[in-house]
C-alpha cells in the first residue's frame, strides 16, 4: 500500500480536525477523528481512499470513493453509483455497505461517498494464479455466477434508480449505435472494430428481459480473501440491459489474464460459472447470446482502450499506462476476428 | 482524435517515467545502468522519428535497457514504481519492434489495400506519406464495412477478412508478439 503522495488531492489534508472529519461526525451522528488516509490502488477513473477513523471511540476503517483527475463521460456520478450500490447491497450482493453520500464540494472538493471497508484483493493476476484465494477454488466460478444472478435479480422499475435510462429498441442495437458514435469521433479509423460492429448489427439477438447489468463484472473487479468473495467492485457503468451482456463480458478472452483455457474469467470453466448463475436465478443461460456479447465485449473494451489512450494523447492526463492501453487494441481485434470467423 | 501513440511518443513518455519515478530510487552504483537506459531510449526515439534503420548494437542496448527495467533495477523500487518500470520496459519493447520492422509492413499493406479497394496506386515516398495514405484507405475500408459492402456473400468478404487478419497480425508483431503465440490454438487451419 502506498501512503498518499504529497501534493495529491486528499491524504494528509483530511486527517485531524478536517472538514472531512466534521462531515463524518455529522453524517454518522458520532464524534469522529481521522487518524490516517491512504490511497488505495486500482481505479484509473475514480479514486479510492482508505480512512482510519476513530468513531465514537472505536477504530473503524472506511473507503472513500471520489472522482479522479479526469473521468470518462460514460461513467456515473458518485451520487448515482451510491444509489446503485445501495440497491445491490439490499439485494444480497457482496459489496461494502454504502454508508453516506456527500455532494457538497466544500468538504473535499468533489462529491464522494463512504462505505464499509471489505478485505481481500482484486489483483487480477493474483486472483487467477493464487489458488489460496477465494475459498474452495472448485466452486469459485459457481459462486461468482450466483453473485451475478443476484445483481440480475434487480429489475426495473426501481424508484431509487430512476436516473437509469431504459434501452430503446434493444440493448444490442443500442450498443451498435453507441459504438459507431464513438468510432466516428476517432480520426484514425479502426476497420477491425468496424468489422466487429457490423457483425453485431447483422447478428443482433432478440432483446432479453431487462435486468440490472453491472457492465464491468469481470476478474479484476471482485475481491477475494482466503475464505471467499468479499466484494463486487466498480459499479460506475451499471445500468439496465440484457443479462447476457454481463455473462459475455465475464467470459471474454480479454479478461482471462493469460489463463485462456479457463474460459470463465481465468478462474474456471464456462459451464461451472453458468451452473452457479442458473441455480441462483432459476433461469437458463442463453449460450448463443453469451457468445454474441463476447464479440461485443472485445469491441467495447477496444473502444474504451482507445478512449483511454486519447486522454493521454490529448494531454488531459499524461500517463504511460494510458498510452500503452492503445497497444492492447490489436489483441482485442484479434479476438473479434477469431469470434466472427464464420461470418454467420 | 488519434487512436494510438507512435513508438517514439511512447519512448518520450517512458523517458519521463525513468527520470522521475525510477532514477531517484536507484543507488549511485547503479546510476550508470539508468544512464545507459536513457541513452538507448533517446537514440531509438531519434531513429524512429527519422525513419532510420537501427544498428545491431543499438538494438542490443535497447534489449539490455528493457532487461534492466524488468530485472536488476526492480529490487531498488517501491511496488508502485516497479509497475512503472515494467510499463517503461513494455514501451521499449514496442518501440524496438517498430524499429525492427521499419516502414516495410505499412508500405506492403498500402499496396495490398490499394488493390483490394480498387483505388489508384499511391505515390507515397516517405514513411509519413505511406502512413497518411494508409489512414485515408482505412477511412474507405471502414465505411465499406459499415455499409455492408464486405458482408458474407459479397465478393469483397473473403479478401477483406484476409486483409484484416494480416493487418492485425502485423500490429501484434509490433505491440505484443507473445500474444500471437499464446492464442495460436485459437486459429483454425485455413
Amino acid at each position: 500500500m502506498n501512503v498518499a503522495r504529497p501534493g495529491s488531492r486528499g491524504g494528509a489534508a483530511w486527517t485531524g480536525d478536517s472538514p472531512l472529519a466534521r462531515w463524518l461526525a455529522q453524517a454518522s451522528g458520532a464524534p469522529a477523528t481521522i487518524a490516517q488516509v491512504v490511497r488505495l490502488g486500482g481505479g484509473a477513473i475514480q479514486q479510492n481512499w482508505l480512512l482510519d477513523v476513530t468513531l465514537d471511540g472505536r477504530h473503524v476503517q472506511f473507503v472513500l470513493r471520489t472522482d479522479g483527475p479526469s473521468s470518462l463521460d460514460l461513467s456515473h456520478t458518485r451520487a448515482h453509483e451510491f444509489a446503485i450500490r445501495k440497491v445491490a447491497f439490499a439485494a444480497g450482493v457482496n459489496v461494502g455497505e454504502p454508508l453516506w453520500l456527500c455532494e457538497d464540494r466544500s468538504v473535499i472538493g468533489t462529491p464522494f461517498f463512504v462505505m464499509t471497508r471489505m478485505g481481500g484483493t482484486a489483483d487480477a493476476v493474483r486472483v487467477v494464479r493464487d489458488v489460496q484465494l477465494g475459498g474452495d477454488r472448485a466452486t469459485l466460478p459457481q459462486r461468482l455466477g450466483a453473485q451475478l444472478a443476484r445483481i440480475h435479480a434487480i429489475r426495473p422499475p426501481q424508484p431509487d434508480l430512476s436516473f437509469l435510462s431504459l434501452p430503446g429498441r434493444s440493448p444490442a442495437l443500442d450498443f451498435v449505435a453507441w459504438s459507431r458514435c464513438v468510432l466516428d469521433r476517432f480520426a484514425d479509423p479502426r476497420p477491425v472494430l468496424e468489422w466487429g460492429v457490423r457483425w453485431l448489427e447483422r447478428n443482433a439477438p432478440e432483446a432479453g428481459e431487462l435486468v440490472l447489468c453491472h457492465h464491468d463484472f469481470r476478474t479484476g473487479n471482485y475481491m477475494l480473501d482466503e475464505s471467499g468473495i468479499t466484494a463486487i467492485l466498480d459499479w460506475e457503468f451499471a445500468g439496465w440491459g440484457d443479462a447476457a451482456e454481463d455473462l459475455g463480458w465475464f467470459c471474454a478472452a480479454c479478461w482471462r489474464f493469460g489463463a485462456y483455457e479457463r474460459e470463465a474469467g481465468g478462474v474456471g470453466s464456462r459451464e461451472a460459472f453458468f451452473a452457479g448463475y442458473e441455480r441462483e436465478s432459476g433461469t437458463r443461460v442463453d449460450r448463443a447470446a453469451v457468445q454474441y456479447w463476447e464479440v461485443a465485449a472485445h469491441v467495447r473494451w477496444g473502444i474504451i482502450a482507445v478512449l483511454q489512450a486519447q486522454r493521454h494523447l490529448s494531454g488531459a492526463e499524461s500517463s504511460l499506462e494510458l498510452a500503452l492501453t492503445s497497444h492492447l487494441v490489436p489483441e482485442l481485434e484479434f479476438e473479434i476476428l477469431a469470434l466472427t470467423e464464420q461470418g454467420r | 482524435m488519434r487512436t494510438r501513440p507512435t513508438g517514439s511518443e511512447l519512448l518520450s513518455t517512458a523517458q519521463t517515467v525513468v527520470r522521475d519515478e525510477i532514477l531517484p530510487h536507484v543507488p549511485s552504483e547503479e546510476r550508470a545502468t539508468v544512464l545507459a537506459i536513457q541513452t538507448a531510449m533517446r537514440l531509438a526515439a531519434r531513429r524512429l522519428d527519422l525513419g532510420d534503420a537501427p544498428s545491431a548494437e543499438e538494438l542490443e542496448q535497447l534489449e539490455a535497457a528493457r532487461g534492466a527495467l524488468r530485472g536488476k533495477l526492480l529490487e531498488y523500487l517501491p511496488q508502485a514504481r516497479q509497475y512503472s518500470a515494467r510499463l517503461a520496459a513494455k514501451a521499449i519493447a514496442i518501440a524496438k519492434n517498430e524499429l525492427v520492422y521499419g516502414s516495410a509492413p505499412e508500405r506492403e499493406e498500402l499496396d495490398r489495400l490499394t488493390r483490394l479497394l480498387g483505388e489508384k496506386p499511391h505515390l507515397a515516398s516517405t514513411a509519413r506519406d505511406v502512413h497518411e495514405g494508409l489512414r485515408q484507405l482505412y477511412v474507405r475500408l471502414a465505411d465499406d464495412i459499415r455499409a455492408g459492402q464486405a458482408d458474407p456473400g459479397t465478393p469483397a468478404w473473403a479478401l477483406t477478412r484476409a486483409h484484416l487478419d494480416r493487418m492485425t497480425r502485423q500490429a501484434l508483431n509490433e505491440s505484443n508478439p507473445a500474444y500471437l503465440k499464446a492464442r495460436a490454438g485459437l486459429v483454425r487451419p485455413q
